[in-house]
């Protein structure tokens, strides 16, 4: 049974699209196949665990604002904790910064950038980074009720309805179809973070955008609650994990990395984290998946 | 139908080619739309990566100059200055305005701070707005220090709203904070450009607080760079993209006020953008709308633009495809429409020509300078029975269509034409299709193209048959007027206007006399008027009348003519002429004449006939019984004609027949009749005698008796005298009394009679005679069944030789009729030969006798004898007598050689070789011959040497007066002698004494056959007799 990998990335032309996909599955395959022997590898010798990863440099990690993945004006997040916590694991020195998520990306491709956050793969994406997941979500739609939309096909037919998306964002299958659908109907505003969507969708800019569970408390924030309503898109939840740079970072270095997120998973630390900021229940839902997706 | 069909391929071709069009044209603009939209979407996202990195670029100085006042702690102007200048605001951030720094003066501080910027040198320092607030944060540094820079400081941004709450968050975060679209202080003016501020704040030297709380505790100020947003997006683009606008809105409302930058061209952007896209920037925690359109320029510079020449080049590429085939399928036709469209124009002179050509009944035909036909008309199948198309593949056109033998005429005018003459009235035959013929004239002519160069010639015919056998007609009608009949043709009012040769050769009159004349010239008095007057309304009523009549020669003499009379009508059935034909029929009238003579008539003594006689006699015995006179009829039968016919000849008879014709016709009155009824017989009628039969008896026998005398006297018949004698039987007659046949029968008794009384005599017709010719009727009927019935009978006489041994018999054939009883022999013989029944009879006793003699071979005692048969000579003259009698012996059995057959001397009359060819075929069976009655006929001694005879019988005549007339004893020794220097064997009959046949034996005669010996018997009594002699014999 194929476990179906969301897209996120950079804007992919729709012409391709189709050829991608087959590709995408067979190296996911073989990828997954690898990361699971790996990952089988890594556990068992995770206990005769000697070395950690190499920390003659400082590595760099760029955050970017995405609710309770981090936040700029509190300096808060979950990535930032996850952040400090690899720092403090691998007893190497990482400079953390805030960068746009297509900034981020741009940098991880051309090796500007070694790690970031709470990203997810998709086949292009596989080409210059590397992944270490530590949670998994689905995707919501938050649309707002004056919208009228009762399903995921009525965004589809309707004209009028006008989607907001995180430039170079990429989503679960459903929503990744439905973002290139209406992008193609030019029916989707790109932004360069959250808040102006938020703006956006109160002032009717737009009626929808794709949201996460750790959007929650902004989404919570009365005003959005009370003219909104959630639609699941109906994906099994999608991995997010350790985006680490294949131009920057070896391999053997990438697996220690690795190595050092299961670890992290495994002894709870991540759960911990998460629990920080989420109900212990959807904490649990979203640290507990399956190793290899 | 076809049409559509051939439709059809092209129009399939076309769908298809426009459907791959549409499906290209359809991907292409999608590919274009899409690859714009791309192109697009990268615009604009490197029009948001460069205001981001620009936004980013901004924050870095700041944080240069932040660390510039943390590392010392304080807001120090001079060292802002040296640090701004070598930047080179303007150059190498260019939309930066003014970088400067507020302090954080609390109200408490207020009056130290204003004091000691007074100090500073800033002497009208104050803090704007005025006013006592909680708290104060004035500009107190602007660097560079140029242009609107050296407003004055002092303007607190902490009271403006909006710029205090970007202050505030970029204390507590501790990061830049960018201000909302505001109005620098240093711009005064109404119409100041769209501006904002970016803050940062100053911390207390060597502290990194990392709290809200730490933070707003060791605040001392900020550091803030302020924007012309103008400034910033010029500094972005060395040169603007082509054919995009677009227009950055300060957070995500999108109004004029909150409008920070709209690029140059949007102002004359009227029309609407084809792609337009919003997109939210999020700079130092703030966020803009970039709202980029793209516009035609655009759309013309990026766009791949091909789906026109995508959809052009299809639909060009189908409608070509689809020609193509459409051209394909009617190619062909085309083809043909295109050579028929170059041959019509290169017949196009000709086409004149043509038209007239076609709609004329002539034949045309246009011939080519290679001598073949380039074109015929139409016209050609009703002349020869060939279409154009069979003529025009003819190898030879003139040697199918001309006849053969006009042909040798006909190529060489036409060679003339091929040479450019003209020519014409060339006439000759020509055979159709079906092998009929007709007659065609021609005329030619050259023809010439266009350039006037020969092309050749043409020929045009028309069929003058009509005229031929009209031509005919008239040459025939000449030669037959020229015709043995006597010709005339006349107008219509009868008058003549030609007259043939043989009409002046008839009539006498030459053509000159008698044109201009009506033919009453010609008329005799012959006929009434109104016989002419019939003649002229039958030619008249039913256009000709044909008949005898009677005209006049010039010389004045009637002949009888046949007249044909015809009427000539035109053709709208008005009379124009009559013909008359007559030949002369004098002639034939008098052949006509002499028809009826021959049928009426004796042709030999031009008497009249059988026919005629019954005719003149039936009228004979009307007028007898009219006037109740009495009538006779004399048959005359020329005695001995027969033998005179035999031994002088025929043409001798036939002169005696005329003369006696001439000689009867003179012996009887004009009333009476003479007819020749036969070979010699004449009857002659006599008619109005006395009414007395008596008298009228007396005249018949003195006309009868002169006619005796009269036929008596000697004819001269060419050189031989003649006296011949007639013998006369007549019958008298009154009225109806007896019938035609009667009269004839009774007239021609008369005449036998008076053959038998002697001839040269007239008989009377007596009753009595009746009597004997019923009887003689009657013998002969009783004969004919005697010989079937077997009345008849064969008696035996002896012959006998030397001693009287019998050598053999001769059959002597008796009758015995059961109611007459033995009828001898002397009746009913020469009855037999009269009426044929000797054949029959003959050949009954010729098998009698052959049986007999099968039966004595039987027997050793009578083997040895002979039969002796006496054969008529009618019998001998039988073609088939040879075959008969070697059938009766081969049937019977019989010995040949037993066998003799008496032969009289009448038989040698006539065709003596038949005989001996006969009696030789008979001897080589063995017959023998034996001459009967030797010496009383007409035997000539020349027949005994070439007549196969075996022996010689001396007729009794002889034999009886042997010893009494010394005549007879000489001619029987004679006889003897003759037959033994022939070698003949002789036999004496009649032999009735001894004495006779002593005397014979004396004379060498050895062979008797007699009373003397035996008279004829019965079979059994002669076989009796044989045998007793024979015993006698023995017994001597």
């Amino acid at each position: 049974m194929l476990h179906r990998v969301g897209h996120e990335g950079g804007r992919i032309p729709v012409i391709s699209i189709a050829s991608r996909i087959g590709r995408g599955r067979f190296s996911r395959m073989l990828r997954n196949f690898c990361m699971a022997s790996a990952g089988c590898l890594v556990l068992g010798m995770s206990a005769a665990q000697t070395t950690g990863p190499n920390c003659s440099r400082t590595y760099s990690l760029a955050l970017h604002d995405h609710g309770l993945l981090y936040s700029s004006s509190t300096d808060t997040g979950i990535d930032k904790d996850f952040s400090e916590e690899l720092m403090r694991r691998s007893g190497c020195k990482i400079a953390v910064s805030l960068m746009s998520r297509a900034r981020i990306w741009q940098l991880i491709q051309s090796g500007g950038l070694d790690f970031s956050l709470s990203g997810i793969a998709n086949r292009e994406r596989l080409h210059f980074a590397s992944f270490a997941w530590y949670f998994s979500n689905k995707y919501y739609l938050l649309v707002r009720k004056d919208a009228g939309m009762r399903q995921l096909a009525d965004f589809e037919s309707d004209n009028g309805f006008h989607v907001g998306v995180i430039r170079s964002f990429r989503y679960s299958r459903s929503a990744n179809h439905l973002i290139d659908k209406l992008t193609a109907d030019n029916r989707v505003i790109q932004a360069g973070g959250l808040d102006p969507l938020y703006q956006a969708l109160l002032s009717n800019r737009i009626q929808g955008m794709i949201m996460e569970p750790f959007d929650y408390p902004v989404v919570e924030e009365k005003q959005i609650r009370d003219v909104t309503r959630i639609i699941e898109f109906n994906d099994p939840p999608v991995p997010h994990g350790l985006i680490m740079s294949n131009k920057s970072l070896p391999a053997e270095e990438r697996e220690k990395w690795r190595v050092l997120v299961e670890t992290m998973r495994a002894d709870g630390t991540v759960r911990h984290i998460f629990e920080k900021y989420f109900p212990p229940s959807l904490a649990a839902s979203m640290v507990e998946f399956r190793a290899e997706p | 139908m076809k049409r559509i069909r051939q439709l059809l391929l092209p129009l399939a071709i076309l769908l298809a080619g426009l459907s791959v069009t549409w499906l290209a044209w359809d991907h292409e603009r999608e590919v274009s739309e899409k690859a714009l939209r791309a192109q697009f979407d990268f615009s604009l996202r490197e029009a948001v990566s460069r205001v981001e990195q620009r936004v980013a670029g901004y924050e870095q100085i700041l944080r240069g100059v932040q660390g510039l006042f943390a590392a010392t702690g304080k807001l120090d102007r001079t060292a802002l200055r040296n640090y701004i200048a070598p930047l080179n605001l303007d150059a190498n951030y260019s939309g930066v305005q003014a970088i400067g720094a507020e302090e954080w003066v609390p109200a408490a501080d207020k009056n130290s701070h204003v004091a000691a910027m007074h100090h500073a040198g800033f002497t009208d320092y104050t803090i704007r707005p005025a006013g006592d607030r909680t708290a104060y944060a004035p500009i107190i540094m602007r660097e560079p220090y140029v242009g609107r820079n050296r407003t004055s400081f002092g303007f607190d941004p902490w009271s403006e709203e909006s710029r205090r709450q970007t202050m505030e968050k970029a204390r507590d975060s501790g990061m830049p904070a960018i201000s909302g679209k505001v109005m620098l202080d240093l711009d005064r003016e109404s119409s100041a450009p769209a501006s904002f501020v970016m803050y940062l704040p100053v911390y207390a030297r060597g502290l990194a607080p990392a709290t809200i709380a730490e933070r707003r505790a060791s605040l001392i100020g900020w550091v803030h760079a302020s924007f012309r947003m103008s400034d910033v997006i010029a500094s972005l683009y060395g040169e603007q993209p082509q054919g995009v606008t677009y227009a950055i809105y300060d957070g995500v409302e999108l109004s004029p006020q909150t409008l920070l930058y709209r690029s140059m061209d949007a102002d004359e952007a009227p029309h609407k953008a084809s792609i337009s896209a919003t997109e939210y920037l999020v700079v130092a925690g703030h966020n803009w709308m970039l709202k980029m359109d793209a516009h035609d320029d655009f759309k013309a510079r990026f766009s791949r633009n091909a789906e026109l020449q995508t959809a052009l080049t299809g639909i060009g590429l189908s409608l070509l495809l689809a020609s193509l085939a459409w051209a394909l399928s009617t190619s062909r036709r085309r083809a043909l429409q295109l050579a028929n469209q170059m041959t019509s124009e290169l017949r196009s002179s000709e086409e004149q020509f043509r038209a007239i050509a076609d709609s004329t009944i002539n034949w045309e035909v246009w011939w080519g300078l290679n001598g073949r036909p380039r074109w015929i008309n139409p016209s050609v199948f009703e002349y020869t029975g060939y279409t154009v198309e069979e003529c025009m593949v003819m190898p030879d056109l003139l040697q199918k269509l001309v006849h053969p033998e006009d042909l040798a005429r006909v190529v060489p005018e036409l060679d003339k034409g091929l040479q450019g003459k003209r020519g014409g009235d060339l006439e000759f035959r020509c055979v159709r299709k079906d092998g009929s013929m007709f007659w065609l004239s021609i005329s030619w002519a050259p023809t010439h193209d266009l350039n006037n160069a020969f092309t050749g010639f043409r020929t045009s015919g028309r069929d003058i048959t009509e005229r031929k056998l009209a031509e005919a007609e008239l040459r025939i009608a000449a030669v037959a007027f020229d015709s043995l009949e006597g010709m005339m043709v006349t107008d219509a009012d009868s008058k003549i206007l030609r007259v043939n040769q043989a009409f002046t050769e008839i009539t006498g009159y030459s053509p000159t006399e008698v044109i201009g004349k009506t033919p009453r010239m010609l008329r005799s008095d012959r006929h009434s008027p109104a016989f002419h007057r019939a003649i002229w309304e039958s030619v008249r009523h039913s256009g000709g009348w044909q008949g005898e009549i009677w005209n006049r020669r010039k010389n004045g003499k009637v002949y009888p003519e046949w007249l044909t009379i015809s009427a000539v009508k035109s053709d709208d059935g008005a009379v124009t002429n009559y013909v008359g034909t007559h030949h002369d029929i004098t002639e034939r009238k008098i052949a006509e004449e002499r028809i009826k003579e021959l049928a009426f008539f004796d042709a030999l003594t031009r008497l009249p006939n059988r026919t005629l006689l019954l005719d003149r006699l039936k009228q004979a015995i009307a007028s007898s019984a009219r006037n109740q006179t009495c009538s006779a009829l004399l048959f005359i039968d020329l005695d001995h004609f027969k033998t005179l016919n035999d031994t002088l000849g025929h043409d001798k008879g036939d002169l005696l027949l005329k003369q006696v014709a001439q000689r009867l016709a003179l012996s009887v009155r004009n009333s009476d009749t003479v007819s020749r009824v036969g070979g010699d017989e004449f009857v002659v009628v006599l008619e109005e005698l006395h009414q007395n039969p008596d008298e009228a008896a007396i005249q018949t026998k003195l006309i009868g008796e002169k006619i005796l005398g009269v036929l008596d006297s000697p004819y001269q018949l060419a050189e031989v005298e003649y006296r011949s004698t007639a013998s006369v039987g007549a019958t008298v007659f009154q009225g109806r009394q007896y019938s035609i046949d009667e009269l004839l029968k009774q007239a021609d008794l008369a005449m036998y009679k008076s053959k038998e009384m002697g001839r040269n005599s007239l008989r009377f017709f007596d009753p009595a005679m009746q009597t004997a010719v019923l009887e003689r009727a009657a013998l002969e009927a009783g004969l004919r069944k005697a010989i079937d019935a077997g009345q008849l009978v064969l008696h035996y006489q002896a012959q006998v030789m030397l001693d009287g041994r019998v050598t053999g018999a001769e059959v002597l054939v008796r009758w015995q009729d059961p109611q007459r009883g033995m009828v001898p022999p002397a009746e009913f013989i020469p009855l037999a030969e009269e009426t044929g029944l000797i054949l029959a009879l003959g050949n009954w006793v010729l098998h009698t006798a052959c049986t007999q003699l099968a039966r004595w071979a039987m027997r050793p005692e009578t083997a040895h004898l002979t039969i002796a048969v006496n054969v008529s000579a009618q019998q001998f003259r039988e073609a088939d007598f040879v075959e008969t009698v070697c059938a009766t012996l081969t049937s019977t059995g019989a010995d040949p050689r037993r066998l003799k057959l008496e032969l009289t001397e009448s038989l040698l009359v006539d065709n003596v070789e038949d005989i001996i060819l006969k009696m030789h075929a008979l001897q080589e069976q063995g017959v023998e011959f034996s001459l009967d009655d030797f010496g009383i006929g007409y035997s000539s001694l020349s027949y005994l040497k070439r007549l196969p005879l075996n022996q010689l019988k001396i007729d009794q005549s002889f034999v009886r007066d042997v010893l009494v007339d010394p005549n007879d004893a000489s001619i029987a020794k004679t006889i003897v002698a003759l037959a033994q220097s022939l070698g003949l064997g002789v036999i004496a009959e009649g032999v009735e004494t001894d004495a006779q046949r002593r005397f014979l034996a004396d004379a060498g005669c050895h062979a008797y056959q007699g009373y003397f010996f035996c008279r004829p018997l019965p079979v059994e009594g002669f076989e009796k007799y044989a045998q007793a002699f024979d015993s006698i014999d023995t017994l001597e």
